[in-house]
């Protein structure tokens, strides 16, 4: 799957991949975690694993972390590498969620601006840096706007559960996506649940 | 692809199979009301009458029969394609009804198979209907009944006048006729009475019970089938690359399934 998405990516080192989906519950973070591990085993070199999610977050849980993103760090000059934390892989780290109950205030601005800050920011540190993004729909305000997102990244992947992602949700957000300029580089099918195979 | 619609179809059976319980919700209501509903009728209707009676022969206008040999061979008496005619004419109008039309042939068959005529003792005699209509029962009860009676009558007076032809001496004249009249009164003895029957099972629900078990699993696997093409849900790589228009990458497999195969091995 990492060599199909380089392939598809075709992009020098560093390199910055977005993962969203139509809907919540796709296997987004279950795609961004196991890439993310695949890609220390291939030594694709340094790889951060980034949890734009704050909506729902659920990555760090996956590397057993605690949700630790300080907001105003993030904002200030601080280098990214003072804020993530180690995976315990040697050259993975992942960028937690916001501490939970931390909210964005009307003076932080918008969340969308501050989750491109981080993906410009990584990209200056690492040489993969993979982005578990929100799902296109059922957004609210608290949410990243993963379309605009995706064009701070240099590809984007659509994960799609088999058997249960309805296909007009799929059909919507992949053209969303591509009106608005994101470099679609396919779908991964995420086939839990799917008895078909 | 008829591959994958056959096997698309036999998943969304299997993912709803809950919804397979519906086959059965037919045949149970089926069962239930029929357990419940009376769906057999006995209706009988007691005649006095001796066994000696004579009773007159609708072939001849001459002739009639002893009242036992006429429940010795009730069809004799029964099967009467004029008094066939008329209680089709009292249940459903018309006096000419085809033979082919069904419900003649219902009643033609109700006459022969559930009506009998016997006697429960020297002087009465029971009319008795057993079968599944009721309103049928009553009219061919009696109808019978009555047409008995008048026949018994006929019968005596039919005697009567042969006894005059036949004997000239004035003694013997009063002998017969003193025989005739000790034969009594023919009469419907009390009312129709009129019973109901349930059942929890007969064997004859059988083939219907097995007919709404079929229809309802036809319906049944039409519906999942209906549901499953409604579904909007992408199923597989092929459908999702077609339908997006976007290469596969890849796909993920069930990892809780890796994770037990993995423990399972080491």
């Amino acid at each position: 799957m990492c060599s199909a998405l380089e392939t598809a990516l075709r992009a020098p080192k560093p390199w910055a991949l977005m993962v969203t989906s139509a809907v919540p519950g796709e296997g987004k973070t279950t795609l961004v975690a196991t890439l993310a591990a695949v890609a220390v085993r291939q030594r694709k070199g340094r790889v951060l694993a980034v949890d734009l999610n704050w909506h729902a977050p659920a990555l760090h849980g996956y590397f057993g972390l605690e949700q630790q993103l300080d907001i105003d760090a993030v904002k200030g000059e601080t280098s990214i590498e003072n804020l993530v934390r180690p995976s315990g892989s040697d050259g993975l780290d992942i960028l937690t969620a916001t501490k939970p109950g931390e909210r964005f205030a009307e003076s932080n601005g918008d969340p969308t601006g501050l989750g491109i800050e981080i993906i410009e920011k990584a990209r200056q540190c690492y040489d993969l840096v993979l982005i578990d993004a929100s799902p296109l729909f059922r957004t609210n305000r608290r949410m990243m706007d993963p379309v605009a997102i995706s064009k701070a990244a240099d590809g984007t992947a659509l994960v799609v559960l088999a058997g249960v992602t309805p296909r007009q949700a799929a059909k919507r957000a992949c053209m969303i996506l591509q009106t608005a300029g994101a470099n679609v580089l396919g779908v991964i099918v995420n086939q839990w649940k799917n008895r078909l195979v | 692809m008829v591959r994958f619609f056959v096997k698309r179809y036999f998943h969304g059976i299997a993912t709803r199979r809950v919804w397979l319980l519906l086959v059965f919700l037919a045949p149970l209501t089926y069962g239930v009301l029929s357990a419940l509903t009376a769906d057999r009728f006995s209706v009988t209707q007691e005649i006095e009458i001796s066994k000696d009676v004579p009773v007159a022969l609708a072939s001849s206008p001459v002739d009639f029969a002893p009242m036992n040999q006429v429940v010795a061979h009730p069809k004799n008496f029964l099967q009467d394609s004029l008094a066939l005619r008329e209680i089709y004419a009292d249940l459903y109008g018309g006096m000419n009804p085809d033979q082919a039309d069904r419900r003649y042939r219902i009643l033609t068959q109700a006459v022969d198979k559930d009506l009998s005529l016997t006697m429960v003792s020297d002087g009465i005699a029971k009319m008795a209907y057993y079968g599944d209509d009721q309103k049928v029962g009553k009219t061919l009860v009696g109808y019978y009944a009555r047409r008995l009676v008048e026949r018994a009558q006929t019968g005596l007076a039919r005697k009567k006048q042969q006894s005059f032809k036949r004997e000239f001496s004035q003694q013997n004249i009063q002998e017969r006729s003193s025989a005739v009249s000790n034969l009594g009164l023919v009469s419907l003895s009390g009312n129709m009475n009129v019973e109901a029957h349930h059942a929890l099972w007969r064997p004859d629900r059988f083939a219907l019970l097995a007919w709404i078990f079929a229809v309802s699993l036809l319906a049944v696997l039409f519906l999942l089938g209906l549901l499953e093409w409604a579904d909007p849900a992408l199923k597989s790589e092929r459908q999702i690359a077609r339908y997006l228009g976007l290469p596969i990458l890849g796909s993920m497999p069930d990892f809780n399934k890796v994770s037990a195969a993995l423990e399972g091995r080491g």
